[in-house]
């Protein structure tokens, strides 16, 4: 299963936001895994006809979060070293996404309960892939 | 390393007629920057492009363009800056291979390795003639020919208008290709806002002869927010908010898309007690259209009492 | 610069096939014409009326059609080369790259010169060598004669910068782009009018260096007139002071034509003319009114049916024929060195002498008679005093001049000359034989001063008119003296000599005038002698009449006073440089003061205009400086040459400020940057 950033632009979400949507949601869904490479800034670059500065800064973001790091000579990895948030910080990336999905499953007209179960099946894939393990470290 | 910004004018002004299509130009250009000039038709980029190259004397104000004063440019200088005219007309008798061999003469750093490989890129036949060539073909040969000196700024005036999609596409590539050093500046002037999008690091913008925005394009997309009130009736009318580009009325809701939205902009709009008051992404080609758009309260096209019969 | 060179040859080549293809089919034509002439004349189906021109087209059509198309050429590629670039947007193609601009001006010139040069070069070279080649043109040749087509040639070059000019400029007012071609139109004129070559090669110097400055300068500009070096700014001017001349002269035309007999400026003169009768009237036509016929005691003749005074028709049909010479004792050898005529003129060179049925004749300046076989019109010989040889000889053996000559080389060959004089004898001509007989010869050291030939209808020889030091005599054809009288009062005073036949009774008029020269400067005092003589008797009683001034002058109408007002103070000494310094002895002063008042009127309005748009005092005094100098033809320079800048009132002072100045003139506030609307968004390089 090859990883492919793609991006589109004319789109309410800036370039290098959805560079690092992208990783971010690959690396939480196990897409990519920590030691997997990505490409250079350069290369990623001239891949998406986009400018490097664009693309360094997504990359400099996932730094900054611990989610990548460069290693000398060699390239861009993914890491496991994780930037620790206060937990303010945590739940004001968390509410978004949770404001998000509960008003469309409002929307759509899902119960309550539908909603719950359908989080707990999430939650159990989860475990599933982690092996049981929390993700702090 | 150097960090005097390859152009930099002050109050750069120009009269046709008798009104200004240049007015008081307060432009910087940083070095190794990917630059985006921004602005409506007639709004005075290919204007400004002149001054800076001396193609056309300024009325008044200032300019210099890789140190030298625009009024005065050295014949030297010119090997160091490359330039893409709209159109990208050429002599349409010479062949490909003539207008390289033309060209080349001039330049004493001229690489015939980049010259063949732009003209590669775009799939032209050494043979054909100018006139032959379609609009994307000669836009390939007009790149060829400019960045075969390998010149340390591009000026590019519109250089994607009137090409077909792959065509535009290898363009933006090269732009891409030519960020490998860090030491070469490209200024350009598009409409196309999905490659500047791509490819720019700084966006200016010139609405009708005056410079407004001149900032990294992040800033601006920052910079530019949409509002959205939701009212249980009809909306009230709008306070004095600075920084106001345009209001969009409809039932029972207000968009508003203003400038630099902070806290004092949010207090002035909740004296206005609505339902609902949300802070909306907007696209860039959004942004800039209600940028330059007409400022203050629209409709679409044509308003309810208009539309119906 | 060579890439450029050959650039450019390629791109105008077409350009330069198509006007050498139009030119040279246009020379062809004109000397077909010529040989089909000769033809005609060869097969006896038309006669020769006399116009010198058609014999030689290289003094004759070959000049005013070089002088059309090398212009016309000139100015069109000149026109295309800065066309080529302007229409398709490539001139910051051309101009953006690292090569000066006089460079690159310079290689346009050379690869346009080079054009010109083949374009309408060559045809011209072409023709002068199928001229050259004998049995071509029946008529003389002399390197000298190239210099007409030479100097139409190269004023052709001015043109061609001119077309330059007309493409470069960026003018507002469509018309004022091609004022340019002011000058080059003065230069053609100049060309046709001057005496020698080498003056018309001092203005096609002058005028083409003039224009070619104002190119380059705009060149460099980009068409406008800021931004040039001060040579070109000044070139420019002054060539759209010449164009603005030549326009204003046209208009004046013009605004001439609708007034009914514009030029009829009024001739005054006064003069003798004796009637078949062998009465004297006194003709004098005053300024302005109606000429009036008098007797010599003053009573006016009247028309014998009307009663009314009568008209010149009628009396030109009383008039006698009357023949004149001006005798000329002068070295005939040094005078034939000095050339007469302008350098443009067949007459300063031949003229027709006499056309036989199979062979044509011409009077050569080196005062021989040149013949030519029709046929094969191959030169055959000349014809001296000394007799016919069959080559061209320039020995003593020759004839001094000619009479019945002519300024324009009109030469009526319905009246054919039998004689040709040397200082001491007359020599009848015979073309049948090719032989020259002695007719008259002068005795005891007497010299020969003229002799004319006097056909009474227009065709048949009558007599010949001998004038010598010391007698003046009427020969009959077969040599035969008709009448002989002492020649008093004598040469130099008196060199005009006049007869008049009086063919009813048989009897002559001999009238003697002053020299007009000599009796101006005597105040008009010397009278003319008039001697009536009958065949072998001699005198028979004779008269003075006192002199009348003859030619007085010419008052000129309101147009062309006009037209002399509009003409710049400057333009006044333009006589010096062109032609000879008569004009200043009497020089028109109420004109050039009118002209002077019509520059200071000019220099006021440039002076307000200075004021409006703030010049400094230095160039407001250099420009009422030209202005007075240059009149109107300035001041359309000076308004068309210049851009002149937008004017803004001030918010400070209110006032109209200049919109190119960094600060207001009047207050010294500094132009505001544009007024912000709250939406601005500026980040300064380096804080993001």
């Amino acid at each position: 299963m090859s990883f492919r950033i793609v991006i589109s632009t004319g789109s309410r979400v800036p370039i290098y936001k959805q560079i690092t949507d992208q990783v971010r949601q690959a690396v939480v869904t196990g897409r990519l895994a920590v030691d997997d490479q990505l490409p250079s800034v350069r290369a990623l670059a001239e891949e998406l006809v986009v400018n490097p500065n664009t693309i360094a800064h997504a990359y400099a973001d996932l730094t900054r979060d611990g989610l990548i790091e460069s290693r000398a000579g060699r390239g861009v990895f993914i890491t496991r070293k994780r930037k620790v948030f206060t937990p303010e910080e945590a739940w004001r990336r968390l509410e978004p996404l949770i404001d998000a999905a509960v008003g469309e499953a409002m929307a759509l007209n899902f119960t309550h309960q539908q909603l719950k179960d359908a989080f707990e099946k999430k939650l159990g894939q989860w475990k599933q892939v982690k092996g049981g393990k929390p993700d702090n470290e | 390393m150097n960090e005097q910004p390859v152009i930099l004018t002050r109050g750069l002004t120009r009269y046709f007629g008798g009104k200004p299509a240049v007015e008081g130009l307060n432009l910087e250009v940083p070095r190794g920057s990917v630059f985006a000039f921004l602005g409506r038709n007639g709004s005075g980029k290919t204007t400004t492009i002149r001054l800076l190259l001396g193609l056309l004397q300024p009325t008044r104000g200032e300019g210099a363009i890789l140190g030298h004063d625009i009024r005065q440019l050295p014949t030297q200088a010119r090997a160091r800056i490359g330039y893409l005219t709209e159109e990208h007309q050429l002599y349409g008798w010479m062949s490909v291979k003539e207008c390289g061999d033309f060209q080349s003469r001039f330049y004493p750093r001229w690489n015939e390795k980049i010259f063949r490989g732009v003209v590669g890129h775009f799939h032209l036949r050494m043979t054909s003639r100018v006139k032959d060539l379609s609009r994307g073909e000669r836009a390939g040969l007009s790149l060829g020919l400019t960045l075969a000196p390998e010149p340390e700024l591009l000026l590019m005036d519109d250089p994607t208008q009137g090409l077909d999609p792959v065509a535009c596409r290898s363009l933006v590539e090269s732009m891409i290709y030519l960020t490998r050093r860090s030491d070469r500046t490209i200024f350009f002037s598009s409409h196309q806002l999905a490659d500047v999008e791509r490819v720019a690091d700084y966006i200016a913008i010139l609405d009708r002869s005056v410079l407004r925005v001149c900032c990294p394009l992040e800033t601006f997309r920052k910079s530019v927010q949409q509002v959205r009130l939701r009212f249980p009736g009809p909306p009230p009318p709008l306070p004095e908010i600075p920084g106001l580009l345009q209001a969009f009325r409809s039932e029972g809701e207000l968009r508003l898309t203003c400038v630099d939205y902070n806290g004092t902009t949010e207090q002035a709009l909740r004296t206005l007690a609505p339902v609902e008051m949300e802070r909306v992404p907007i696209s860039l080609e959004d942004a800039f259209i209600s940028y330059l758009g007409e400022r203050g309260e629209k409709s679409f096209i044509l308003s309810e009492t208009e539309a119906q019969p | 610069m060579t890439t450029l060179i050959r650039k450019e040859l390629r791109e105008n080549f077409i350009l330069a096939v198509i006007g050498f293809g139009i030119f040279m089919f246009l020379l062809v034509q004109s000397y077909r014409s010529c040989t089909s002439f000769y033809a005609n004349l060869a097969l006896g189906q038309s006669g020769w009326s006399g116009d010198a021109t058609i014999a030689q087209p290289l003094l004759g059509s070959f000049p005013k059609l070089a002088m059309v198309c090398c212009a016309i050429f000139g100015a069109i590629l000149g026109w295309f080369q800065i066309h080529n670039e302007r229409h398709r947007d490539l001139w910051a193609f051309l101009i953006h790259r690292p090569l000066s601009r006089t460079n690159i001006f310079c290689a346009k010139v050379m690869a346009g010169l080079c054009l010109y040069a083949a374009g309408a070069g060559l045809p011209l070279l072409g023709m002068i060598l199928m001229i050259r080649i004998p049995g071509h043109i029946a008529a003389p040749f002399e390197w000298a004669m190239v210099l007409p087509v030479t100097a139409c040639f190269l004023s052709g070059i001015v043109y061609y910068f001119a077309g330059l000019l007309t493409g470069l400029r960026q003018a507002r007012w469509y018309a004022s782009r091609g004022l340019g071609l002011g000058v080059a139109i003065l230069v053609s004129v100049t060309v046709a009018t001057v005496p020698d070559f080498w003056r018309a090669l001092f203005l096609i110097l002058l005028g083409g260096v003039l224009v070619a400055s104002a190119a380059w300068g705009s060149f460099l500009s980009n068409g406008y007139y800021n931004g040039q070096p001060p040579l070109g700014r000044r070139a420019l001017v002054a060539s759209l002071m010449f164009g603005g001349f030549v326009v204003v002269m046209f208009g004046m035309v013009l605004l001439g034509s609708l007034v009914p007999n514009p030029f009829q400026g009024s001739f005054h003169w006064s003069r003798y003319q004796m009637t078949k009768d062998g009465e004297i009237y006194k003709m004098d036509q005053p300024a302005g009114k109606t000429l009036q016929i008098t007797k010599l005691n003053g009573t006016p003749l009247k028309d014998i049916k009307t009663g009314r005074p009568i008209t010149l028709t009628d009396f030109n049909r009383l008039a006698v024929s009357e023949s004149s010479i001006r005798a000329d004792f002068e070295d005939q050898a040094q005078y034939q060195k000095r050339p007469q005529g302008r350098y443009v003129e067949t007459s300063r060179f031949f003229s027709l002498w006499r056309q036989t049925p199979d062979t044509l004749w011409y009077w050569n300046r080196n005062g021989r008679l040149w013949g030519y076989d029709l046929a094969s019109r191959r030169f055959i010989g000349s014809l001296g005093p000394g007799g016919f040889t069959p080559g061209l000889t320039t020995g003593p053996d020759r004839f001094s001049r000619k009479e019945g000559y002519f300024g324009n080389g009109y030469y009526n060959s319905s009246y054919p000359a039998r004689t040709l004089m040397t200082d001491n004898a007359v020599y009848k001509l015979n073309f049948e034989n090719r032989t020259a007989r002695v007719f008259f010869a002068a005795t005891n050291n007497d010299r020969i001063g003229g002799a004319f030939d006097v056909s009474l209808n227009g065709y048949d020889w009558n007599y010949t008119i001998i004038v010598t030091r010391e007698f003046i005599q009427l020969l009959n054809p077969d040599g035969k003296r008709v009448w002989q009288t002492a020649y008093v009062p004598a040469y130099p005073a008196y060199d005009g000599v006049a007869v008049s036949f009086l063919e009813a009774t048989n009897r002559f008029a001999l009238w003697l005038n002053a020299n007009g020269e000599t009796n101006r400067l005597k105040g008009w005092t010397l009278p003319s002698h008039v001697v009536w003589l009958a065949a072998g008797q001699g005198a028979l009683e004779s008269t003075n009449l006192p002199s009348l001034s003859g030619y007085q002058g010419w008052t000129p109408t309101l147009t062309e006073r006009l037209l002399r007002s509009v003409v710049p103070p400057a333009f006044y000494s333009a006589p010096i440089f062109l032609y000879d310094t008569d004009f200043f002895r009497n020089f028109p002063w109420k004109d050039f003061l009118t002209s002077v008042v019509a520059a200071a009127v000019c220099a006021g309005i440039g002076w307000c205009q200075g004021r409006r748009y703030h010049f400094t005092v230095g160039g407001q005094l250099k420009w009422a400086g030209f202005h007075l100098l240059f009149g109107l033809p300035g001041l359309l320079g000076f308004l068309c040459a210049q851009e002149w800048p937008t004017r803004e009132s001030c918010p400070k002072c209110k006032n109209l400020r200049l919109v190119d100045r960094e600060k207001c003139e009047h207050c010294g506030a500094d132009f505001a940057p544009p007024p912000r609307n709250g939406t601005e968004i500026f980040e300064p390089i380096g804080a993001g």
